[in-house]
């Protein structure tokens, strides 16, 4: 076991947006179990068999701009508000995002041009959202399917152990039909309700929509004043190395990428609160999902509150990690677990006490947030509760 | 500030294609132009892989020639500028001309900019930490940096990291004249037979501060020189190249790759 030197981590500061609206929203919806699934308008589903998704709002975004852009921008700024830093110049961006400003790429396909096609560089998203809001330090991309959120949220963690102050860190990924017409093609989508772990699932649904989480270094925010919302203990990634689009049926990838998060966060298993779960309501995730859980917690996996925030929002690829952190940060900070919704019968080869009826009060030690990405791409964070 | 394990870091060893062959002895170097991916992946997988995914697997199966890796103890972490971007116009394209009906699942499963470290993992059975970086011309760099940053902190005991990068029209509009190539290190904790010795790693926004940021990271040391890699042809592949061709070399060097605007990671090797 290593021995942890370096500054300690804290998230300072949560932006969202998602089709519940923002953070307040969002929450208040998860909290009361509101779907923000609704029909598709951005693009037209008449080729398709489904036609509904967790799709937003967009006038409150930044017009003119890439939608995921906007989504990120909007995010990153409410983040930063929340966390009351206006002096942004040090200030560092991790992002994660699953294909980034994807409308670029659909655009390339009419019309070639030298800025479409620059626009889709995965890094130049990145450069909008920083030179949009003006931040002046570190700025990194990564794209690792649906774990991509917690991946920048780890890589933030990482830079504020050796020595950076501030990191904002999250995802964006907008609803389009480059996205959904390939997962229409996997079969990965349900014509009904998303019902994770129900013995009755038939998949899921995509979302669209951004968070970002300001992650400071813990006794610089103590300095500043400003409220703590959780700690950000430790991240893990793994992957299946078993299919290209299907998860390893036994969880062995996940199971690796959480017990890798906790030997990080040095935290015991017995301190573990609640599982924000990836639950894509897929036939093969939820199973898994429950498989990886008891691998690392044993008979104690069955007794761990845990909830499927895409049941209400829908799966949001890349952004999907960065904003049930920031759902699990609330959970913390709040002490409350948002119920699934859509579940109706547990399927017996998921029995998870997954929350359902209405938000259960838990006292929150620690936290899991799990995102299994497509291709087999395992990650999982760890927010802790800072007492006092 | 020092990482949280102290030790020595090696380069066991690497795996390259590209259309420079002038590397230090010990590197497993392949021309581009010889370079046929049916003998590594099947001729199947050639035909549904991304040139990117296949390039990338192909370096890694170069890198890690004789050695028995432990699945869970090892990582993937590859930087690229455009990943499999050229799938991902192709899918795009094809759906939107002829419809979805026409468009191949098994070509969406390839496009996305994070899939080659995917392939590899899956190819060599690496299930341990795996990232991809997409941070332009410092993204293979940096993945070297995260990838010591990995093993240190005791997640993993080796790593395949570095740069690859593709053909695509995408990346052509854009950069004009360009190269694909792929080069993949194998990282792991010393000591051992290594083709050379990583001394320290950083990040920063620019060159300076990433420089500093990795020197703060090693033990008292004078670099010899300098290299940064900001211009080049094989986008995050570049950085990693030119690490390759200094080890050996006189002294402790230092390469950073610089995107410009806040992406900028330093390795230094001796």
């Amino acid at each position: 076991m290593p021995v942890r030197a370096g500054p300690e981590a804290v998230i300072t500061g949560i932006g969202m947006i998602t089709s519940l609206g923002d953070r307040d929203h969002t929450w208040a919806g998860v909290l009361a179990g509101r779907s923000g699934i609704k029909e598709i308008t951005v693009f037209c589903t008449d080729n398709y068999r489904i036609h509904r998704g967790g799709e937003l709002d967009r006038r409150c975004l930044p017009q003119g701009l890439d939608p995921t852009c906007a989504m990120g921008i909007y995010g990153l700024q409410a983040a930063l508000a929340d966390a009351e830093i206006e002096d942004v110049e040090n200030v560092s961006l991790a992002v994660g995002s699953n294909m980034g400003a994807v409308s670029q790429l659909e655009e390339f396909c009419r019309s070639d041009s030298y800025e479409t096609a620059f626009g889709c560089r995965l890094q130049t998203m990145t450069d909008v959202l920083a030179d949009r809001t003006g931040l002046g330090g570190i700025r990194i991309t990564t794209s690792v399917a649906c774990s991509s959120g917690a991946a920048a949220v780890g890589m933030a963690l990482d830079m504020i152990r050796r020595g950076t102050d501030v990191v904002v860190a999250g995802g964006s990924d907008a609803l389009t039909e480059f996205k959904f017409s390939g997962h229409h093609l996997l079969g990965s989508m349900t014509g009904e309700e998303i019902r994770p772990f129900d013995r009755d699932r038939s998949g899921m649904l995509l979302g669209e929509g951004a968070a970002f989480l300001v992650i400071e270094n813990e006794e610089r925010a103590r300095r500043r004043g400003v409220r703590v919302y959780a700690k950000l203990s430790g991240y893990g990634l793994a992957n299946d190395a078993y299919h290209m689009t299907a998860p390893d049926p036994e969880g062995s990838g996940a199971a690796l990428a959480i017990e890798q998060a906790l030997a990080d966060a040095m935290v015991k298993l017995g301190e573990v609160d609640h599982v924000n779960a990836h639950g894509t309501a897929t036939r093969l995730n939820d199973v898994m999902e429950t498989k990886a859980l008891l691998q690392v917690f044993g008979e104690r996996a069955l007794q761990i509150p845990v909830t499927a925030v895409k049941s209400m929002i829908g799966h949001l690829l890349g952004a999907s990690a960065a904003v049930e952190a920031a759902v699990t940060t609330l959970s913390v900070f709040h002490g409350i677990v948002p119920p699934t919704i859509g579940l109706t019968i547990v399927d017996p080869e998921c029995q998870v006490d997954c929350v359902v009826g209405s938000a259960r009060p838990v006292s929150i030690r620690t936290a899991l947030s799990n995102s299994f990405g497509f291709g087999g791409i395992d990650a999982c964070l760890v927010i802790s509760r800072v007492d006092g | 500030m020092s990482g949280y394990k102290q030790g020595r870091w090696i380069i066991r060893s690497a795996g390259v294609i590209s259309e420079s062959v002038d590397l230090p002895r010990g590197v497993n170097t392949l021309s581009r132009a010889r370079f046929d991916p049916v003998g590594f992946i099947g001729k199947a997988e050639t035909k549904m892989w991304d040139r990117v995914s296949q390039l990338a697997v192909a370096a890694a199966i170069l890198a890690v020639e004789g050695m028995q890796l432990d699945g869970a103890s090892s990582g993937v972490v590859i930087g690229t500028e455009w990943g499999n971007v050229d799938s991902i116009n192709r899918f795009f394209a094809r759906v939107a001309t002829r419809g979805p009906r026409f468009a191949s699942a098994m070509q969406f499963a390839q496009a996305g900019y994070g899939v080659a470290a995917g392939m590899v993992a899956g190819e060599l059975g690496i299930k341990g930490y795996h990232l991809t970086i997409n941070g332009g011309k410092a993204a293979g760099i940096w993945a070297v940096v995260q990838s010591v940053w990995a093993i240190r902190d005791g997640r993993i005991n080796l790593a395949v990291c570095g740069g690859v990068e593709g053909m695509s029209s995408v990346r052509s509009t854009v950069e004009g004249e360009c190269k694909e190539g792929v080069a993949l290190l194998v990282v792991s904790e010393g000591p051992g037979d290594c083709l050379g010795e990583i001394r320290g790693v950083g990040i920063g926004v620019d060159p300076d501060r990433s420089l500093k940021a990795a020197l703060v990271d090693s033990e008292p040391i004078t670099i010899e020189e300098h290299v940064i890699v900001e211009r080049g042809l094989c986008g995050a592949t570049d950085a990693v190249l030119m690490l390759l061709r200094k080890l050996g070399g006189k002294g402790a060097i230092a390469v950073t790759g610089y995107e410009g605007k806040g992406t900028c990671a330093t390795v230094i090797v001796s």
